[in-house]
């Protein structure tokens, strides 16, 4: 069978099952299941299957999306995060879309000690959520900021994904984790700037709600009392990354640490935390996990099928314009990201693409660049993405997709338009790796 | 009176398994920080502990996969929910639950064709630990005999409700 | 009744043989980008085209640990595998680390033969292998004289050489691949141990001091084919892929020395060369031997003295 025929097939299966509301982990795992069945001759390849669960499962890198969860629901439970989330608001004073700017603010903050946009979506969405449905945020403004921040993680160093574009583009890795900071910090502004824009213009989207005016010296303390002990996550996570105690993986465990310390500073450790920290942090993680470990399998199968190959090859085969070329790989990735994961994205199409690009003579360190955001575009763009999927599972009760679908667009675009900037101006990105050189 | 047994007993085996996730979920943490701290302090490293924590992962994943069923915390894309009608909404659920039943039976199955071909085999893992592979492959088959009985509760839970009604 | 396969197939000359094949890494690793297109070009070249051969991916496509009972179950039809990858199924393959012949010199003395038997075992029927005589290094941020100066250190492990460095008295840490570049950088261990091809491609250079030039176990690669599919083939046929493999086994020698050298170059701009002088070279060997033959001892017993006797160790 022709590849785009059986990559027709397998993406209308997987999308009537996940249309028809098939859980989606279940739905990655059905078409799994049917396509191995086929493809890798009947039952022998219904074996391989449940081998490649397992091994997509027993990975080390996985680690921080459970950890990473479990720090967020214990900073949620015991009550930090709320504490900690009404001291900052009283130093961004009047600033329309406070909450909002916040879990920008914090996914960039986060970002600097996760390597993993999934894991950085889960414990936002866990700590911040329950806080903004309070304060009569829309849905809106809950979920999108939150759901792009995720895209930050990735962006800013340190960048497990950023390591493997590198190493797999033949790029230094140190030069690659310095040119995405531009490009990561621009991501943070852009959505700053959306969000206080929009809060400005359509103020019922983020109510803005009374805030006691207290004085410097009050607003001091409580920055002491409740802002400051949190630095000891961060330095506990970053810190012992950057004194080589900990690898990124590893680290993860130390902020979980951190989080109970705190807790227990705050007198705030109890059973009831203890137990509701866990217990949700299963809940999240397993949900995940399913959908990582069916997502990677499903990315075998095309991979095997030939379709991704011969999707990715198309663009070889091209006599266009390198401008032109370099969207539609940029629009061929943005497709993948809805329906795998980023790793196997890059296995299969960086080592096609480089020789593409290297006869077009296009930066590499700009090409990747572009293409880890457009990865991270697939991920949280409708009506598919690893990334929509996680947000569905923190999200509060009732929330729909639909929802869900609306609030990530505006960053969607706002993605796409970092991309055009950065295509504009390469230096954006070539900068700072041409100044550490020097 | 049946059902009543199966569901009591059904709930009570998912607690046990989702509090043994949640023991995982612990020995995770603190194996990792003891590992940090064992090599800061000693300058001893413990390489099993990465690898033990890598089986967790899907120990985790499969035991707790039916509590979290049960919660309906599997996430579904629900895009056409608000189109349908409630009597299409009953059948579509039972074809779903049917479709899960599927996947779990075939998990079930062939998870335990590779866990017994690992334990005839005496397959190891490819580390130095060389840990037992059918120790690790027979989270799948387990883990999903008892979605795959969550799944048939949900059929015939729907079936009791419009009894009800 | 594999006779009888081949005489059915004798006559039929016009048929074209299509085969999958997975290798251990993808379509953008150092071992395998080149190599396995090589191999393809040379087969169907040798084959007048009758033999066709698509590489269907890496690891992405099937994990590197199931490829080998991929292959002898028939969902794919050959792969490019290192023994890492396998032994955990195949104990034997373990002993191409020591080998100390080149591909065609075991050809000659047996050794081809007795993994050829082992491969059998298994389904599979064994055509070659690519990569020989290039050891692992250890590459370090310490400046290491004496084997004393290893002792206390932390380097990254991998199962391969993880008992190696215990009783160097260096201590193993487990990280994942895509964090030692991190794990260096930040000093988390003092080094590492990695063939000469891979440092420099993975940027790990770029962090990294020294390289120790003591060169320890061979990388091996081995080519394996799914033994009912390969009887189906005619016999002319059967002979033309082991001849060809056999061929490229050569052109490897050349393509790799060729590389190394190539990887050298690149390495010495970031990294400083030390040698251990000889005695604690040869001392270092000797712990290597020795960590080696114990494990065959303990996994393969029955099989200890076969070998011996093919690497004409006498003890
Ligand atoms: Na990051
Ligand atoms: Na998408």
């Amino acid at each position: 069978m022709e590849w785009w025929l059986l990559l027709l097939i397998i993406l209308i299966a997987l999308i009537f099952l996940m249309f028809i509301q098939v859980p989606v982990a279940f739905a990655f795992i059905l078409v799994n299941i049917v396509a191995a069945y086929f493809l890798w001759g009947g039952e022998q390849g219904l074996l391989l299957v449940i081998k490649s669960v397992k091994d997509s499962l027993t990975t080390f890198t996985l680690l921080p999306i459970p950890l990473f969860i479990l720090m967020g629901e214990i900073i949620f439970q015991s009550g930090i995060a709320p504490k900690m989330i009404n001291t900052l608001d009283k130093w961004l004073g009047k600033l329309p879309g406070r909450l909002s700017l916040l879990s920008i603010g914090g996914g960039a903050m986060l970002s600097t000690l996760t390597a993993s946009a999934i894991g950085s979506t889960a414990m936002l969405g866990s700590t911040l959520i329950p806080e903004m449905e309070k304060k009569n945020y829309s849905k809106e403004f809950t979920i999108g900021p939150i759901l792009a921040s995720g895209g930050l993680a990735v962006m800013i160093p340190p960048s497990a994904l950023g390591v493997l574009m590198a190493s797999m583009s033949g790029i230094s890795v140190g030069a690659f984790l310095i040119a995405i900071i531009v490009p990561g910090i621009l991501m943070a502004l852009l959505f700053s700037v959306y969000v206080i824009v929009r809060a400005k213009i359509q103020p019922h989207m983020a109510p803005a709600y009374d805030i006691e005016m207290i004085s410097i010296r009050e607003r001091l303390k409580l920055t002491a009392k409740y802002i400051l002990p949190l630095s000891l996550i961060i330095l506990f996570v970053i810190g012992s990354i950057f004194l080589g105690i900990a690898s990124p993986t590893e680290a993860a465990a130390l902020g979980v640490l951190g989080s109970i310390i705190l807790a227990i500073g705050y007198n705030s450790f109890n059973k009831k935390v203890i137990v509701t920290s866990f217990i949700k942090s299963l809940n999240i993680s397993v949900m995940i996990l399913i959908i990582v470990s069916g997502s990677k399998v499903f990315s075998q199968v095309l991979s095997y099928s030939g379709a991704t190959r011969g999707l990715v090859s198309i663009v070889g085969n091209l006599n266009f314009a390198p401008v032109i070329i370099l969207l539609i790989m940029i629009l061929i990735v943005l497709i993948m990201g809805s329906f795998m994961e980023p790793l196997s994205i890059m296995m299969v199409t960086i080592p096609i693409f480089i020789p593409i690009v290297e006869i077009l003579e296009i930066n590499l360190l700009w090409l990747a660049v572009l293409l880890l955001i457009a990865i991270e575009i697939g991920n949280i763009s409708p009506p598919f993405g690893i990334g929509l999927f996680v947000m569905k599972g923190v999200a509060p009760k009732g929330t729909i997709m639909m929802d869900i679908y609306k609030a990530s667009i505006p960053f969607v675009l706002l993605n796409l338009f970092l991309i055009v900037i950065i295509i504009v101006f390469p230096d954006l990105v070539t900068f700072l790796p041409d100044v550490m050189r020097e | 009176m049946l059902f009543f047994y199966f569901n009591r007993i059904l709930t009570f085996v998912e607690n046990i398994l989702a509090a043994i996730g949640c023991i995982l979920l612990f020995g995770m943490t603190f194996s990792i920080i003891f590992e940090i701290f064992s090599r800061a302090f000693f300058g001893t490293s413990y390489y099993w502990i990465n690898e033990i924590n890598e089986y967790m992962l899907l120990y985790l994943t499969f035991l707790g996969g039916a509590y979290v069923l049960r919660n309906n915390g599997h996430v579904t894309v629900d895009i056409l929910d608000t189109l349908l009608s409630e009597t299409y909404r009953k059948y579509s659920k039972i074809l779903i639950y049917l479709l899960g039943i599927i996947v779990c039976l075939v998990l079930v199955y062939y998870g335990t064709l590779v866990t017994l071909d690992a334990f005839a085999r005496d397959l190891r893992s490819t580390s130095l630990l060389a840990y037992p592979q059918a120790y690790i492959y027979i989270a799948i088959p387990v883990g999903s005999l008892i979605m795959l009985l969550e799944f048939c509760r949900k059929i015939l839970a729907l079936q009791f409700d419009s009894v009800k009604e | 009744d594999g006779v009888e396969t081949v005489a059915d197939n004798e006559g039929d000359s016009e048929e074209v043989y299509n085969f999958e094949l997975v290798a251990y890494m993808g379509f953008d690793n150092i071992l395998t980008k080149d190599v396995v297109p090589m191999w393809i070009e040379k087969i169907e070249e040798s084959t007048a085209g009758r033999v066709q051969i698509e590489w269907v991916g890496g690891h992405e496509v099937i994990p590197r640990e199931e490829q080998f009972d991929a292959v002898s179950n028939g969902i794919v039809d050959v792969s490019f595998n290192a023994s890492a990858f396998f032994s955990h199924i195949m104990p034997e393959a373990d002993t191409l680390h020591l080998s100390p012949y080149t591909p065609h010199e075991e050809r000659e003395n047996g050794y081809f033969n007795y993994l050829s038997e082992k491969f059998e075992n298994h389904n599979l029927k064994y055509l070659g292998r690519y990569i020989s005589g290039m050891g692992f290094y250890l590459w370090s941020n310490e400046k290491i004289e004496t084997l004393e100066d290893l002792k206390g250190l932390s380097f990254r492990t991998s199962p391969v050489y993880q008992d190696i460095l215990d009783r160097l008295g260096v201590n193993p840490v487990s990280i994942p691949p895509a964090e030692i570049y991190t794990a260096i950088d930040r000093n988390m261990v003092d080094g590492y141990g990695y063939p000469i091809l891979g440092p420099y491609e993975d940027g790990l250079t770029e962090v990294t001091n020294y390289i120790i030039n003591e060169p320890f176990l061979n990388n091996n690669n081995a080519i394996f084919f799914n033994m009912d599919v390969f009887q189906t083939l005619p016999s002319e046929l059967q002979e033309t892929l082991l001849k060809a493999t056999e061929e490229f086994e050569y052109d490897m020698l050349v393509h790799f020395e060729k590389e190394s050298e190539r990887q050298w170059e690149n390495s010495l701009k970031h990294v400083e060369i030390i040698d251990l002088g000889d005695e604690d070279s040869e001392r270092f060997q000797e712990v290597v031997n020795d960590v080696y033959w114990e494990k065959f001892e303990s996994d393969i017993p029955d099989e200890v003295d076969v070998i011996k006797e093919l690497f004409d160790i006498t003890n």
